[in-house]
């Protein structure tokens, strides 16, 4: 009896996603891909360089394909910092492996994320019900949560910016995720072809910033450097932070691993104003006149 | 008997408050051309308004005595000692509509910062800061490394009247040539080709390391300006570190060397003559004070976490020489200097910065001509005790030429040192009843009163007023080398308080 049961479930679930809407809408639809009709990458539109155009998020969902570099919403390319140089060009969207939501993947991560490259098609195999620690009853099989992780220090999340720049020796090696705005420029680093410095700013009062090792390859995500009158790209960045770096001659720096693009950045057009110039000129000519006449008294005195 | 200003003085010092008003406002039409090259308009108007308010303050304050007449040497001090706290005044008024300072405070602070060349900055979010305002505040730098009266009677501001006093006045008493005006061009002309070269080679670095060429000129050019007058302002918030690039840090050691060297000294090798320099009393002192003092800072370092040899060499010597140029460029991050540096490294960079660079030079703080003048002067006492009763003993030192210590040159050494350490004890004092830790509070006020501009933790945007207050005062002291600036406030407060007599009759 026992050995019918996984069957069983099996087919349980296979009828509940056919049943469900998602399903029924991508039935109605008939498909657009050449295969079986599944959406792939070769369907999302892209340009000329085989960038992909710019989609929200939901499409990019719908459509299962990935959005990456300057036009993706959620672009993740492998920094490459301390294991060479990457693999994934995140511009290129054939190349770049991707998940649902359309976030490129760095190296070596399809296995730990669900659902990176599922075929559609398929039904979900059933989870198997893993017992409740608590409650000692089986699991919400959608709870992707492992109630028995242990804790791990070892990586930080979401770190500030200036936590970074105020670290004491306890955030020394740590893997930490800091998100930021780029600014300056790209500096070629000087001993190590293909790599390169950016400067991250975080958006607290004092503008903390943290200088970032990575791969040339990955700073294509960039689309805009933070200056005066540009807001640069926004990137999540997570990676290996030194307070003391022993490559980089005692350097505070972080050593990127993953590279996210999280927003655009944008350039302000400053429109001319001449009504803007006007009390400076009004102030300038009752300085040249002022002049004028203390040369004349003094002209006069003489 | 303190003697006071009469109505005839302070129109005489007006005059010449407000030439220096106007020649500063052509000063800021840098900026503003900067900015209209790159069509920059909110900070181009700002600068206009800025340029007019300047001038007609200027005007307004020549009218004050229409023929002025020469200046005396009290005219001349007074002259000098409120030329840099007027200016910064201005200054602070571009600057702070920036919208780059928290308080207003902030950017009087920066203005006395960047004219006094100590490179101290409150400034928030520096990297979005407009090429205007990084051009003004480079221009405020190189004016003040000059001197701001060096600069002024280079153009001929003062006519014939008075330039002997107001050099003198501004510190320096040296003369290249015995002219003052083709002193001042020859300080200028000097100037003005050691940063063209380190431009250019910087500009190729850049380059060389990815950076676009507008940016690229622009960074070369204000980092090199910034390093020879030993200022200590950086277009980057990350100051030097930003670069990442070890050949542009060593043309960086050698700017700040050549600019706390001596003009004088300067002039004796352009003409040929390079062996003063190397006996020079300010070399010798130089030599044995860094050597000394670079051992003591790398045996400290070494058993802190910064203990690679690598990074000792690359971030602890550019670190000395930063200090004792009192420049203050940086290549560890301010968390590294309170963290990771021991306690005993980062007294050490306080006791480098206190005692500065050498004399005629762009850099602060006491000076290695006093302090040599003052070793020399112990040496002088231990020879008389040891020598016979009959003996006269005479101790020289050289400094462009033989010189015999006499008692007033060491009276003058020793005031000049006793001011600069009451005032580096007043400013750690008031930065521990501000509740700042101990080493940092003493770290600070060297930092000010040398003029070096490395801050730590105690200043920062939007710092408690009084504290700040204290040290815009300790950075405008430590520019005039306290003498000028004692003079002026005895002078203005003998003139303040009412005569004995007025105040029996009242």
């Amino acid at each position: 009896m026992s050995r019918w049961r996984p069957m069983g479930l099996a087919a349980v679930a296979l009828l509940v996603a056919l049943a469900s809407p998602g399903y029924a809408a991508w039935a109605a639809g008939g498909g657009t891909g050449a295969s079986g009709g599944n959406m792939t990458n070769e369907d999302v539109p892209t340009d000329e360089a085989g960038v992909v155009e710019a989609v929200t998020a939901g499409d990019d969902a719908s459509a299962g394909g990935g959005s990456a570099g300057s036009a993706g919403d959620a672009g993740v390319s492998d920094a490459g910092a301390d294991a060479g140089a990457p693999d994934a060009d995140a511009t290129i969207n054939e190349d770049v492996p991707t998940d649902e939501a359309g976030v490129v993947e760095a190296d070596g991560q399809e296995d730990a994320d669900e659902g990176g490259d599922a075929d559609k098609t398929a039904p979900k195999p059933a989870r198997p019900a893993l017992p409740d620690p608590v409650f000692g009853e089986g699991v919400n099989e959608d709870n992707l949560v492992n109630p028995q992780q242990k804790p791990d220090s070892s990586f930080i999340y979401d770190t500030a910016i200036s936590d970074l720049q105020d670290a004491d020796s306890y955030l020394n090696d740590q893997t930490v995720q800091v998100t930021g705005e780029v600014v300056g420029d790209r500096i070629r680093a000087e001993f190590d072809s293909g790599y390169c410095w950016i400067v991250l700013q975080g958006s607290d009062k004092g503008h903390s910033e943290i200088p970032v090792f990575m791969s040339l390859d990955a700073t294509a995500v960039i689309d805009t450097y933070g200056a005066y009158g540009r807001k640069g790209t926004t990137l999540q960045v997570r990676g290996t932070f030194h307070l003391i770096c022993p490559e980089h001659e005692g350097l505070t720096d972080l050593h990127a691993d993953a590279v996210t693009f999280v927003e655009k950045g944008s350039v302000t057009e400053q429109p001319f104003d001449i009504g803007a110039f006007l009390p400076g000129l009004m102030l300038v000519a009752i300085g040249f006149i002022m002049l004028i006449v203390f040369h004349q008294m003094r002209e006069g005195q003489r | 008997m303190w003697q006071r200003f009469t109505l005839y003085d302070l129109r005489v010092i007006g005059h010449y408050l407000g030439t220096l008003l106007l020649f500063f406002a052509v000063l800021m039409a840098l900026p503003l051309a900067t900015a209209l090259v790159f069509q920059e308009w909110e900070p181009a108007a700002r600068y206009l308004a800025a340029i007019g308010i300047t001038m007609v303050a200027g005007c307004s304050l020549r009218f004050l005595r229409i023929e002025p007449g020469r200046l005396d040497r009290r005219q001349a001090l007074a002259v000098t000692g409120f030329a840099w706290v007027v200016l910064a005044l201005f200054a602070s008024m571009p600057l702070y509509f920036s919208g780059h300072y928290m308080t207003y405070l902030d950017a009087i602070f920066d203005g006395v910062s960047g004219l006094t060349t100590t490179g101290a900055s409150l400034i928030v979010d520096l990297d979005h800061l407009s090429y205007a305002d990084n051009m003004f505040r480079f221009a405020m730098h190189a004016l003040g490394g000059l001197g701001l009266i060096v600069v002024a009677l280079s153009f001929g501001l003062f006519g014939r009247g008075g330039g002997a006093s107001l050099f003198s006045s501004e510190g320096r008493s040296e003369h290249v040539v015995p002219n003052v005006v083709q002193t001042t061009q020859f300080i200028a002309r000097i100037t003005l080709v050691i940063v063209s070269v380190a431009t250019v080679i910087i500009t190729a670095l850049c380059l060389f390391m990815g950076m676009e060429p507008t940016r690229a000129f622009l960074n070369a050019l204000w980092v090199s300006t910034s390093g020879f007058v030993t200022g200590g302002f950086t277009p980057m918030q990350l100051s030097i570190m930003y670069y990442h690039s070890f050949p542009l840090e060593a043309i960086l050691m050698v700017l700040m060397i050549l600019g706390s060297i001596s003009f004088v000294i300067h002039a004796e090798v352009w003409k040929g003559r390079p062996l003063p320099f190397f006996r020079d009393i300010e070399t010798k002192t130089m030599v044995l004070w860094i050597g000394v003092m670079a051992f003591v800072f790398t045996a400290t370092l070494a058993l802190s976490p910064f203990d690679d040899m690598l990074a000792l060499l690359r971030r602890g010597l550019f670190m000395i020489i930063s200090a004792f140029t009192t420049t203050g460029f940086q290549v560890v991050t301010t968390n590294q200097i309170t963290t990771a540096f021991s306690n005993g490294a980062f007294l050490t960079l306080a006791f480098i910065m206190a005692v500065g660079g050498a004399s005629g030079s762009t850099a602060g703080g006491i000076k290695f001509s006093r302090m040599g003048i003052i070793f020399k002067s112990i040496v002088s006492n231990v020879k008389e005790a040891l020598a016979p009763d009959s003996a006269r003993v005479v101790v020289s030192y050289s400094h462009v030429g033989k010189r015999v210590l006499t008692p007033e040159i060491v009276k003058e050494a020793m005031t000049v040192f006793i001011l600069y350490v009451i005032t580096y004890v007043i400013g750690a004092l008031a930065g521990i009843a501000h509740g700042a830790e101990a080493i940092p509070a003493i770290f600070e006020s060297v930092a000010m009163t040398s003029n070096s501009g490395i801050i730590t933790s105690v200043a920062g945007p939007g710092m408690p007023g009084t504290l700040e207050l204290l040290y815009i005062f300790q950075m405008w002291a430590g520019r005039l080398e306290f003498v000028t600036l004692l003079a002026l406030i005895v002078e203005v407060a003998a003139t303040l308080v009412p005569r004995p007599r007025a105040r029996r009759r009242s």
